[in-house]
Parts: C-alpha cells; structure tokens; sequence
C-alpha cells in the first residue's frame, strides 16, 4: 500500500513538473521502474521530512517543495513556489517574443467583477485563429486563389492577435499581407505554415499559463500581477 | 426638436452620471474589449456589431423613431474603420448627416496608420483617430475630454496618462 501511495504521489509530482524539467527525468525513472520491497522508496534525489502525523515535505534536487498529506493522499506544491514559477514562466513568454505589452494590458484590465476575464479574450481568440487558419487553408486551396478573400480574413487574424498581445502571430499574418498583395500563392502557403506554427506554440504557451494560474487558485494562493518593467 | 438636446448635456451637468458610449465593431474579441477598457473607466456602454445595427440603435434606421432609441442618451460613438457592409467612415457620414446625432462626437479606431484614411476622417467630422487595440491610456484621455466637452464649468482636472 505504501509502495502504491509512493507511485501516486510520484506521478502527481510529475505532471506538476514542466517538461524538460531535471526532476521530471528523475522521476519517469523511478516509475518505470518496480521497486524491491527491500529497498528504500525514496531516492537521495527526493528527501522527505515529516512535517507532523499528517503531512511531509517532499523536497526535491532542484529545490521544488511538495506537500504530502498522507490522510487525504494528495500532493501539492506550496503556493509560493507556484506563484514564483508562474511568474517566471510568463516573463519567458515577453523575453522569448511570444507575448508583447498587450497581454499586460489585459491582465491589467481583469478584476474581481470579470475574474476570468483573460481567460475568455484568450477564448475568443483561439476560436477567431482556429476559424480563420480554416478560411485561409481552404481559400488558398482553390483552382483559382481569390486573394483579396485571403487578405481579408489574414486582416482579421492580425487584430486577433494582436488584440491579445499574440506578436509572432500578429507579426507573420504581417508578412502573410505582402504575399497576398503580390498575389503569391507559394509565398502564402510558406506563411500560413508558419503562422500555424506560432499560433500552436502561442496557444500550448497560453494554456500552460492557465493551468499554472488555476492551480495557484485551487492551493488556496492568488495569481501574482506581472510588473510591467522587467 | 432642438438639436443642442442630442448632446445630453442636461444629463451630464447632473455630474453624477456615467457617460454613455455606443461601440461598433465587428469583432466580438474587439467588442469585448472596448467595453471592458469602458466599464473600467465608469462608462455605461452598448456595443453594435455593426454600422446598420448601430444606426438601428440610433434610431436612424430606415423607416425608424427615435423615439425608443439610446440616442438622446449617447455622449461618445467608438467605431471600428474596417466593417464589413458598412465602413466606419461610411457610418461617422450617416451620423454626421443626421439633424439628430450630428453633434455626438464619433472616434474612428483601427490597426492601421494610414495617413489618407485619417484624413479623410478627420475631414469628415471625426472627433478623433485613434490606432488599435486601444488602451488605459487612450480610454483616460477620451473619458477625460467627454467631461470637459459636456460640462465647460466643472472645473475638472485630468492628470496622468
């Protein structure tokens, strides 16, 4: 029963954890592998300190802390280390290009009377791109590409994205223009290609910040307000 | 039916009352946004999805009253300039035509910074060209302009960007 436990709160930690991330490779190997009953559940890699009857730190190399309550057997990562985390996760998204000043602005906007609001423009967006990248995939397709057809949605796409703060996305369906402009088809399709690119990158990026958010909300924490100067 | 009345500047000079602000657009992304930068800023607000639909609301459309229109109630019209149907240049021509509505300022918005497309605007009457997406900034300033324009004698001052 113990060696059950462990392999669940093995396997909570690791869907914490972000991929790539040292810990998770430590982890997905002690699950893989079946443990003896001789010998010790915990790798050096993990310490566990109890905290009292009911609950132990699992603290792991990289100085992630989990929380184990062994009554209710859950596993959860404190709230501060969570909050750090989103924190860091999104000043990435800024550095990396991926989200420009307009996503603050968004979050800048959202309260207590619209708590979701990020979360619904966010929404809307992904419907709006999803439609559009369709549009402009059937439209290209044609025997005979009516361009100005393309141009029009590759317009709206563009103040999608960059109502939400979408920049590689904003950015490409700006470079997507010139090619409908000069009525090139093969120029187009490169461009939709790697605008599809970004916009699947920007949407796993956006969910995975959410996800982030949402379990700060449920430990109990509030979701910290990104500076606008970093 | 005098046409100074269209201002709402009698509703205004009760001081208390939040300024009531038509936007159209026809992206509902957009529209959501512009009415929560609004609602943020202490404006009550209706948005249109369109030109027709924000005539219709005016009580401009065709064979209408105005009788059961926010018209006399608007203080600020927001448009969009890229509408499918209906241009927001095409829509600030109809109000700016109208007896009625002539005097409600309009702001014409859009993504893109072309200069002939601004002028043309501005020479049709708009109070103002302002690029998307609009921001706390842009809201401040035009909320802050809205009670200067309604109330000349409430000595208001507006700081900050």
């Amino acid at each position: 029963m113990f060696h059950q436990l462990f392999h669940d709160v093995l396997e909570t930690v690791r869907c914490s954890l972000a991929d790539g991330d040292a810990d998770a490779l430590v982890l997905k190997k002690h699950i893989q592998n079946p443990i003896p009953k001789s010998q010790k559940p915990w790798d050096s890699a993990l310490l566990i300190q109890s905290i009292n009857s009911h609950s132990s730190l699992l603290k792991l190399k990289s100085g992630l802390v989990f929380c184990l309550c062994r009554e209710e057997q859950t596993v959860s990562m404190e709230v501060g280390q969570m909050q750090r985390r989103l924190i860091e996760y999104t000043k990435s998204l800024f550095m990396e290009g991926i989200l420009d000043d307009q996503f603050l602005q968004l979050q800048q906007l959202q309260d207590e009377s619209n708590p979701d609001f990020v979360v619904e423009v966010v929404s809307l967006f992904f419907q709006d791109a999803e439609k559009l990248l369709n549009d402009i995939t059937r439209a290209l397709d044609q025997q005979s590409v009516d361009f100005t057809k393309v141009d029009a949605h590759v317009h709206q796409l563009k103040g999608s994205s960059a109502s939400v703060g979408a920049q590689r996305v904003k950015n490409g369906c700006i470079a997507f223009r010139n090619f409908c402009e000069e009525q090139n088809v093969d120029g187009s399709l490169r461009c939709l290609q790697q605008i599809k690119q970004e916009y699947y990158h920007v949407k796993n990026k956006l969910e995975a910040l959410f996800r982030l958010e949402q379990q700060i909300v449920a430990a109990g924490g509030s979701v910290p307000m990104m500076e606008l100067s970093f | 039916m005098a046409s100074s009345s269209s201002l709402s500047s009698a509703s205004m000079a009760m001081g208390d009352e939040k300024p009531h602000v038509l936007a159209v657009d026809d992206s509902l992304l957009d529209r959501k946004l512009i009415e929560k930068l609004l609602t943020n800023s202490s404006c009550k607000v209706t948005t249109a999805e369109n030109g027709q639909k924000a005539l219709d609301l005016l009580g401009l459309g065709d064979g209408q009253h105005a009788l059961n229109s926010i018209a006399s109630k608007v203080n600020l019209i927001i448009t969009d300039y890229c509408m499918p149907g209906m241009t927001g240049y095409e829509l600030l021509k109809k109000i700016k035509e109208s007896p009625t509505m002539k005097d409600i300022p309009v702001v014409i918005v859009s993504s893109e910074n072309v200069p002939t497309r601004i002028k043309k605007c501005l020479d049709e009457g708009a109070e103002e060209f302002m690029l998307k997406p609009l921001q706390k900034s842009d809201v401040n300033r035009l909320r802050c302009q809205l009670t200067k324009f309604s109330n000349p004698h409430k000595g208001m001052l507006c700081m900050g960007r």
